[in-house]
């Protein structure tokens, strides 16, 4: 795995190094677009100092925390492996099923580039440390850790999230090709909203059906809470690890009906023709 | 008009998702919005039901109020080459397809979050008439195609990568034009700044006339000012982009 993180972190060395100038743009271009998705609630807290129990220093924290996620997703899964449906409906899937290599190791590699995902990232942690020193979060070793382990999480959730529905793909290669664009769009576009009013069975919702609140709401409540419960503390992990098991499941239904249809990529109907 | 509607369709699964986007947003803005006014019968001149109302008929005309044609991708894969040979006009021919999309969202999540916001108390009447918002409405649209073929001149003349462009515009549009958050609400006095820009004739005037928060006569004239200079903004970019068009398919 390191070793191919590697030889993706070249790849993508080269395309910065390519045209430097379009990188830079691409990069800031990346941060700006993150930004502007949780700016709107943001500058309306700055206006009105607080929106309900969350003051401004915590909603900056809440849009931050999901703009690094996106940029985790960015950095790590680039190349449509967050929108496998592209991948499956296009046919694209046999270039991965034909390397020399498990597909999951395929799959978290191939999307590795670090460089040219790193806008949002990096405007995700400036976000982050304006936050934390606004609402006075003291830095330990332990806090850093909380914060990879729910940054992991929710990346977690988002991808998983994405491929469950991308699996589609497997059956309506055509139909489903942008279902996980769509799908993702749903998880990340409400990344930035304190949810804590909208109402039990939204909220519900917004934490199963639709795992928006794991990309930001949850995360940020518990990471800026003075003391946290133990059971808000395991949420959005666990969370996680139910996604994507489910998400491992269903890729392996799908992988088992494409043994006996295959690819329609260079058929008369296919993509390539 | 008919056949963009038909193509539209027949990706449903993406619109459930559309939908069920514009509808959660919908739920945690009212929701927010619940929080702001608790206490006080007003926020920055606006009450409850306006910004609830704000935010339905925002949703609802998301994409006239974001005037997205199908430029974007003709250019990205070319087959915007093949329309310049037609015997039709690109600027109609765009817009009767643009308007064929948006018909199909306002025809099955219009009906919904209307009715809906209209039985739960959360939409209310227009508080200017009504032919002065529709007019807006037109307005609206008018300069949001313009701004459209602006950026579509951009993209050709300077070469940019397509999807960045559209991006960049599309995620900074929908902070300065109001369609997410009215202008009013922004700190700093920015909201006073922005209601003159031409993003904000696209969505916020509109929307502002509908719930009574913006004066007619100055709001339509601002609109009809955009409409006209950044048409012929467009028409001379146009024209000077247009040799640079070239496309590569496959």
């Amino acid at each position: 795995m390191l070793a191919l993180w590697r030889v993706h972190l070249f790849l993508d060395l080269i395309f910065v190094l390519r045209s430097p100038e379009r990188a830079i743009v691409y990069i800031v271009s990346d941060g700006i677009i993150a930004s502007s998705a949780v700016a709107g609630v943001v500058l309306l807290a700055t206006r009105f100092e607080s929106i309900g129990e969350w003051p401004a220093s915590r909603i900056l924290f809440l849009g931050a925390f999901g703009v690094l996620v996106d940029g985790v997703v960015a950095s790590f899964f680039q190349f449509n492996v967050a929108f496998l449906s592209r991948r499956i409906g296009r046919g694209q899937l046999d270039h991965s099923l034909l390397q020399p290599q498990p597909l999951r190791q395929c799959l978290l590699t191939e999307g590795f580039a670090p460089l040219s995902g790193s806008g949002s990232v990096l405007t995700g942690i400036i976000g982050l440390s304006i936050a934390a020193s606004g609402l006075g979060i003291v830095i330990t070793p332990l806090w850093m850790t909380l914060l990879c382990v729910h940054v992991v999480a929710a990346t977690a959730i988002a991808v998983s999230f994405s491929t469950i529905w991308a699996t589609l793909a497997f059956w309506s290669p055509r139909g489903a090709e942008e279902v996980s664009s769509a799908a993702f769009d749903v998880v990340t576009g409400l990344k930035g909203f304190p949810l804590d009013r909208v109402g039990g069975a939204l909220t519900v919702a917004l934490l199963t059906v639709a795992p928006a609140g794991f990309v930001g709401w949850l995360p940020a409540r518990v990471l800026t809470a003075s003391e946290p419960s133990v059971e808000a503390l395991v949420a959005t992990p666990l969370a996680a690890v139910a996604f994507a098991g489910i998400a491992i499941l269903c890729l392996r239904l799908g992988l088992r009906h494409y043994l006996r249809t295959g690819s329609w990529r260079y058929t008369d109907f296919g993509h390539r023709r | 008009m008919r056949l963009a509607a038909r193509s539209r369709a027949e990706g449903g699964i993406f619109y459930g998702f559309g939908f069920a986007l514009s509808g959660l947003r919908v739920f945690i803005l009212i929701a927010i919005w619940q929080t702001l006014v608790e206490g006080g019968a007003e926020v920055a001149t606006y009450s409850f039901v306006a910004l609830a109302t704000y935010t339905i008929l925002a949703e609802v005309f998301a994409e006239p109020l974001a005037a997205r044609t199908e430029l974007r991708d003709t250019i990205w894969n070319g087959s915007i080459v093949g329309r310049t040979l037609q015997p039709v006009g690109l600027v109609g021919t765009y817009t009767a397809e643009a308007f064929g999309r948006w018909s199909l969202r306002f025809m099955t999540f219009g009906p919904i979050a209307l009715g809906l916001g209209a039985a739960t108390g959360h939409l209310m009447a227009p508080r200017s008439p009504l032919p002065v918002v529709l007019l807006s409405l037109v307005l609206a649209v008018t300069v949001g195609l313009a701004i459209e073929f602006i950026f579509g001149s951009i993209i050709i003349g300077t070469r940019s990568n397509v999807w960045v462009i559209e991006q960049l515009r599309g995620a900074t549009a929908v902070l300065l034009s109001g369609q997410m958050i009215p202008l009013a609400l922004l700190p700093w006095g920015l909201g006073d700044v922005l209601r003159w820009s031409p993003f904000a004739s696209v969505a916020s005037a509109p929307l502002t006339l509908y719930v009574g928060t913006s004066a007619a006569i100055g709001t339509l004239a601002l609109q009809t000012f955009w409409a006209v200079t950044l048409w012929l903004i467009a028409g001379w970019a146009w024209a000077r982009s247009r040799t640079r068009l070239s496309a590569l398919g496959g």
